[in-house]
């Protein structure tokens, strides 16, 4: 019973949410971790299919090829 | 299609993300790494991922943290997983898989400070309506009414009333997709200050003890202890103490206008009574500065005073760049530097001292600065004087400086007055000002301006200037004269750049000369600046009086008219009325008959506008009496110009003159209309008869040319050298004295005068009693209507002129009843008794007359007088 503007709102708490309790997971596993857009981006090519073994395969590459000094990567993208 | 484009962009933006700028900008390597990205994820070489799988990876985690002792670890990714378990979607399980896949040995390395880092700062409270609807209240009046559309749209249709302004708060964009997710809330452009840091400042402070504020009296107990502190926080403390600044080691007193240092401070390598001594000498110039700053931050309302306030705020802020330098440097970022308070002592006082000096000026005359206003003027003059005399540079530099700047905006007034003759009106400080505004135009020159004076009848005017003030006067009325005059053009076109009046025009910027005195540089500069704008403006109006106002011809004019200057015309224009007198017809002054003869006898001078000549007449009965005479007067008008310089008052005396000369020319008339040979001739007759004449002539000679004319030439010579208008005047003004003088008409010389005038009577009393005896003789009866004595004659007292020195114009002479010299006598002579009898007594009285004239006019010059009276009294002695 809730009006369109108020149900994207919702539904936008719900996700930011969702995508808050993932980064902190990944802050705690994965190191280094990744920043808030770029989860955000990994969350959306997930859910167009991507697989995630592909995924992290493609992420660690560049990350090889391109090593991101230490004190970027805490930098908040805000 | 849609999900391929899709999938590029995103990956686009991946790798964009996930490699170094430097990359994107070229654009080859970028797009390998783009379509090796591409690949990799569009590659479909891997299985499925298992959500049971991936469970229980994250539990085996969960555990292996608990074992290996991270608890926390284990805690936080628990709650974590249970709460992504309440939202999970579909594709939860494929990021756990992510995120596990990117792990790399999250035992060791992780850790949970990495989620404080994460956690975004504490957002705003939310603005309720509560308290939206407190602040601005909807229920201000005009904001539910309805808008009228109609008033303001073109359409000719009315638009629907009744639409309420929706309130525009709280709606938002709509939202895009893409926007969920990429949060960016103001809160994070909010910087909070680190307070460590101004924790560090606060305990880099460390004697102050509670942080009490400085500069108010702290409760010193009798046992507080005393605070060390080191040499460079004293001289700190007193570096802040000299800029004004509050400091903790100082005290302020506003009321008595004393710093006191806080005595609970010492230094630790010194005792104490060295560092009080070493405080109170930097005291002693710290009170005089905050004088002056207290001074500075009085308002002022006088232009001078505020140029002052400028000057000495200037100064005052180049002596605090000054202490900041020096604090600079003893901050020591270059090299090592000695901290040291007895330096610091020597170059304060070495910086400082002038500003003392300054400070006490102020002290001076701050009270006083509204009555005087220009006081701080003559107190720099005076500094830079004895600073010049001294020998010291730097203080004659500094004052002097001072000085010039000050005087520029006094200078202003000046220079309006000098250049346009204009005064600010209720200018107190100026020492020109306006006396009589509706003064008439004649009286410009004299009267409506005038020098103020202050209570001790100096000039209010500062000292330096006081021997200029009477040139400045003078050139403003020039130029004020001028412009009455309609000479506006000449000024404008000529304009000379003024030479500054600066210190550096002064004394150049090189070597400062102490050798000449400071007032001379300053009056030769000061002349100098005056002349551009002073000879201009007389010159030019010495100029026009002459010429087009014709002030020579105006003076030639007047000794045609009343000094019998071509004695030919004088005689006709006398005889004239003499006969009309002794015709017997009617009056014989009226005023209109004698402006007619006077403006036709007279218009055939070339320089007398014969149209500006009156003559004025007064009633009286002197008889026949030669002091009817005075009751005639001459006016001719003298334009307002001219009038400047030939004073109302001078006229008097061309008046009195002429009344004199007139009478002359009476006794003279009567003695020559005398026939020379009658029957009652005898030797008396002659013998008084030859005595007149002689007398008349000898006076009316003495009048002409050992008076009038050699004073008209020498008043010619004297005007011709005058430079300006007052100098004119005052020739003019001595002119008219001395002829009043010599003439006998000056008031101390009364008695002479009217004894002189009784000789006249004399002679025409003499030739009256001839007349009847002559007349008796041929007809041999007696002639009723004897020549009435007139009772007037009794009444001899009269003053021949009265008022030598009053403007007005007066119709009626009144008659006083003063002693006169003869008063009793001459009643006598001529009625009674027989021819001879007559003729006996009048010669005595001659003789009298003539020997007290001789006498007195002897007495008087002997006294200090004319040679001219000394030389009449040689001529009438002749005889004895």
């Amino acid at each position: 019973k809730m009006t369109p503007p108020q149900e994207v709102e919702v539904k936008r708490q719900a996700a930011r949410e969702v995508i808050n309790i993932l980064e902190e997971i990944s802050a705690l596993l994965a190191r280094p971790s990744l920043p808030q857009h770029q989860l955000s981006l990994c969350v959306s090519l997930i859910e167009n299919g991507v697989n995630p073994e592909a995924l992290a395969n493609v992420i660690k590459a560049l990350r090889t090829q391109y090593p991101v000094p230490l004190d970027l990567e805490e930098e908040s993208e805000g | 299609m849609a999900h391929l484009a899709r999938l590029t962009n995103l990956a686009d933006e991946l790798v964009r993300s996930l490699t170094p700028s430097s990359l994107s900008k070229s654009p080859r390597e970028f797009k390998q790494c783009k379509d090796q990205a591409l690949k990799g994820i569009r590659s479909q070489q891997y299985a499925r991922v298992d959500q049971f799988d991936v469970q229980a990876h994250y539990e085996g985690l969960v555990e292996k943290f608990v074992v290996l002792h991270r608890e926390e670890l284990a805690t936080a990714l628990e709650i974590r997983l249970d709460e992504l378990s309440k939202r999970s979607s579909k594709w939860t399980p494929e990021i756990l898989f992510l995120f596990l896949s990117l792990s790399d040995r999250p035992a060791e390395k992780s850790d949970v400070k990495d989620l404080e880092l994460l956690k975004p700062p504490p957002s705003p409270p939310q603005l309720t309506w509560a308290e939206i609807i407190a602040d601005d209240p909807l229920d201000e009046e005009g904001v539910w009414d309805d808008i009228d559309y109609a008033a303001q749209s073109s359409d000719d249709e009315r638009s629907t009333k009744g639409r309420h302004r929706s309130p525009s708060l709280g709606s938002s964009p709509p939202l895009t997709p893409a926007e969920v997710g990429v949060d960016a809330s103001p809160s994070d452009y909010i910087v909070v200050p680190e307070t460590s840091i101004l924790d560090g400042i606060e305990d880099a402070q460390f004697w102050r003890e509670g942080k009490e504020t400085p500069g108010k009296a702290a409760e010193s107990t009798p046992h507080s202890k005393s605070t060390e502190i080191s040499e460079l926080q004293a001289i700190r403390e007193i570096l802040f103490m000299l800029a004004g600044l509050p400091t903790a080691l100082f005290q302020y007193d506003e009321r008595s206008g004393i710093i006191r240092y806080v005595p609970k401070f010492r230094l630790s390598h010194a005792m104490v009574d060295t560092f009080h001594q070493t405080l109170d000498s930097f005291l002693r110039i710290g009170t005089a500065l905050w004088h002056l700053r207290l001074f500075i931050k009085q308002q002022q309302s006088i232009p001078l005073l505020q140029t002052f306030h400028a000057v000495v705020t200037r100064r005052l802020r180049d002596f605090d760049i000054r202490l900041s330098t020096i604090s600079q440097r003893l901050m020591g970022h270059d090299k090592p530097i000695v901290v040291s308070l007895i330096q610091l002592q020597s170059e304060i006082s070495s910086l400082s001292r002038n500003l003392l000096v300054l400070a006490r000026l102020v002290n001076d005359f701050a009270l006083v600065a509204e009555t005087q206003p220009f006081l701080h003027l003559e107190a720099l003059y005076q500094q830079s004087s004895e600073a010049q005399m001294v020998g010291d540079a730097d203080a004659l530099e500094f004052f002097g400086t001072l000085f010039f700047e000050c005087l520029q905006t006094y200078l202003r007034p000046i220079r309006q007055w000098m250049e346009m003759g204009e005064l600010i009106p209720d200018d107190k400080i100026f020492f020109i000002s306006v006396m009589d505004r509706s003064s008439e135009a004649s009286n410009l020159w004299h009267d409506r301006y005038s020098l103020m004076y202050g209570n001790k009848g100096r000039l209010h005017a500062p000292t330096f200037l006081q021997p200029a003030a009477e040139k400045i006067f003078k050139s403003g009325k020039s130029v004020i004269f001028l412009k009455e005059l309609g000479n506006k053009a000449s000024h404008n076109s000529r304009v000379d750049t003024e030479p500054p009046l600066t210190f550096e025009s002064l004394y150049g910027s090189d070597e400062i000369n102490l050798l000449s005195p400071f007032s001379e540089m300053f009056n030769t500069a000061f002349q100098k600046w005056m002349a551009s704008k002073y000879s201009f403006a007389s010159t030019i109006l010495r100029q026009q009086l002459y010429d087009e106002c014709g002030l020579w011809d105006m003076l030639d004019s007047l000794e045609y008219l009343y000094f019998s200057r071509d004695g030919t015309i004088f005689q006709s224009f006398a005889d004239t009325i003499f006969e009309k007198l002794d015709g017997g017809r009617g009056v014989w002054n009226d005023r209109f008959v004698l402006t007619e003869i006077a403006q036709s006898i007279f218009s055939t001078i070339p320089s007398i506008d014969s149209g500006h000549i009156f003559v004025r007449t007064t009633t009286n009965s002197k008889g026949r009496s030669v002091k009817a005479f005075s009751s005639i007067r001459i006016d001719y008008t003298i334009p307002w110009s001219i009038a400047n310089v030939i004073q109302k008052s001078s006229i008097a005396v061309y008046q009195q003159t002429h009344t004199l000369l007139l009478q002359t020319y009476r006794a003279k008339y009567v003695l020559r209309k005398l026939a020379l040979r009658t029957q009652k001739s005898t030797a008396q007759s002659y013998h008084l008869r030859h005595r007149l004449l002689w007398f008349t002539d000898v006076l009316h000679s003495h009048l002409t040319e050992n008076v009038l004319k050699p004073m008209s030439i020498d008043l010619r010579q004297k005007m011709d050298k005058a430079e300006d208008i007052d100098a004119m005047s005052s020739v003019h003004e001595n002119f008219a004295t001395t002829v009043q003088s010599r003439c006998l008409l000056s008031g101390n010389l009364a008695p002479i005068r009217q004894a002189v005038v009784s000789l006249l009577d004399l002679a025409v009393l003499f030739a009256d009693t001839q007349a009847k005896e002559t007349k008796l003789s041929a007809s041999n009866t007696p002639v009723e209507g004897q020549h009435q004595v007139s009772p007037s004659r009794a009444r001899h007292s009269r003053k021949l002129r009265r008022g030598q020195t009053s403007t007005e114009d007066a119709y009626s002479e009144p008659e006083s009843e003063e002693e006169d010299y003869d008063a009793h006598s001459d009643s006598d002579i001529g009625s009674q008794g027989s021819y001879e009898e007559k003729l006996r007594r009048m010669r005595e009285h001659f003789d009298k007359l003539r020997y007290f004239v001789t006498v007195s006019l002897r007495g008087v010059s002997r006294a200090g007088g004319e040679t001219s009276w000394e030389m009449l009294a040689d001529r009438l002695e002749w005889e004895s």
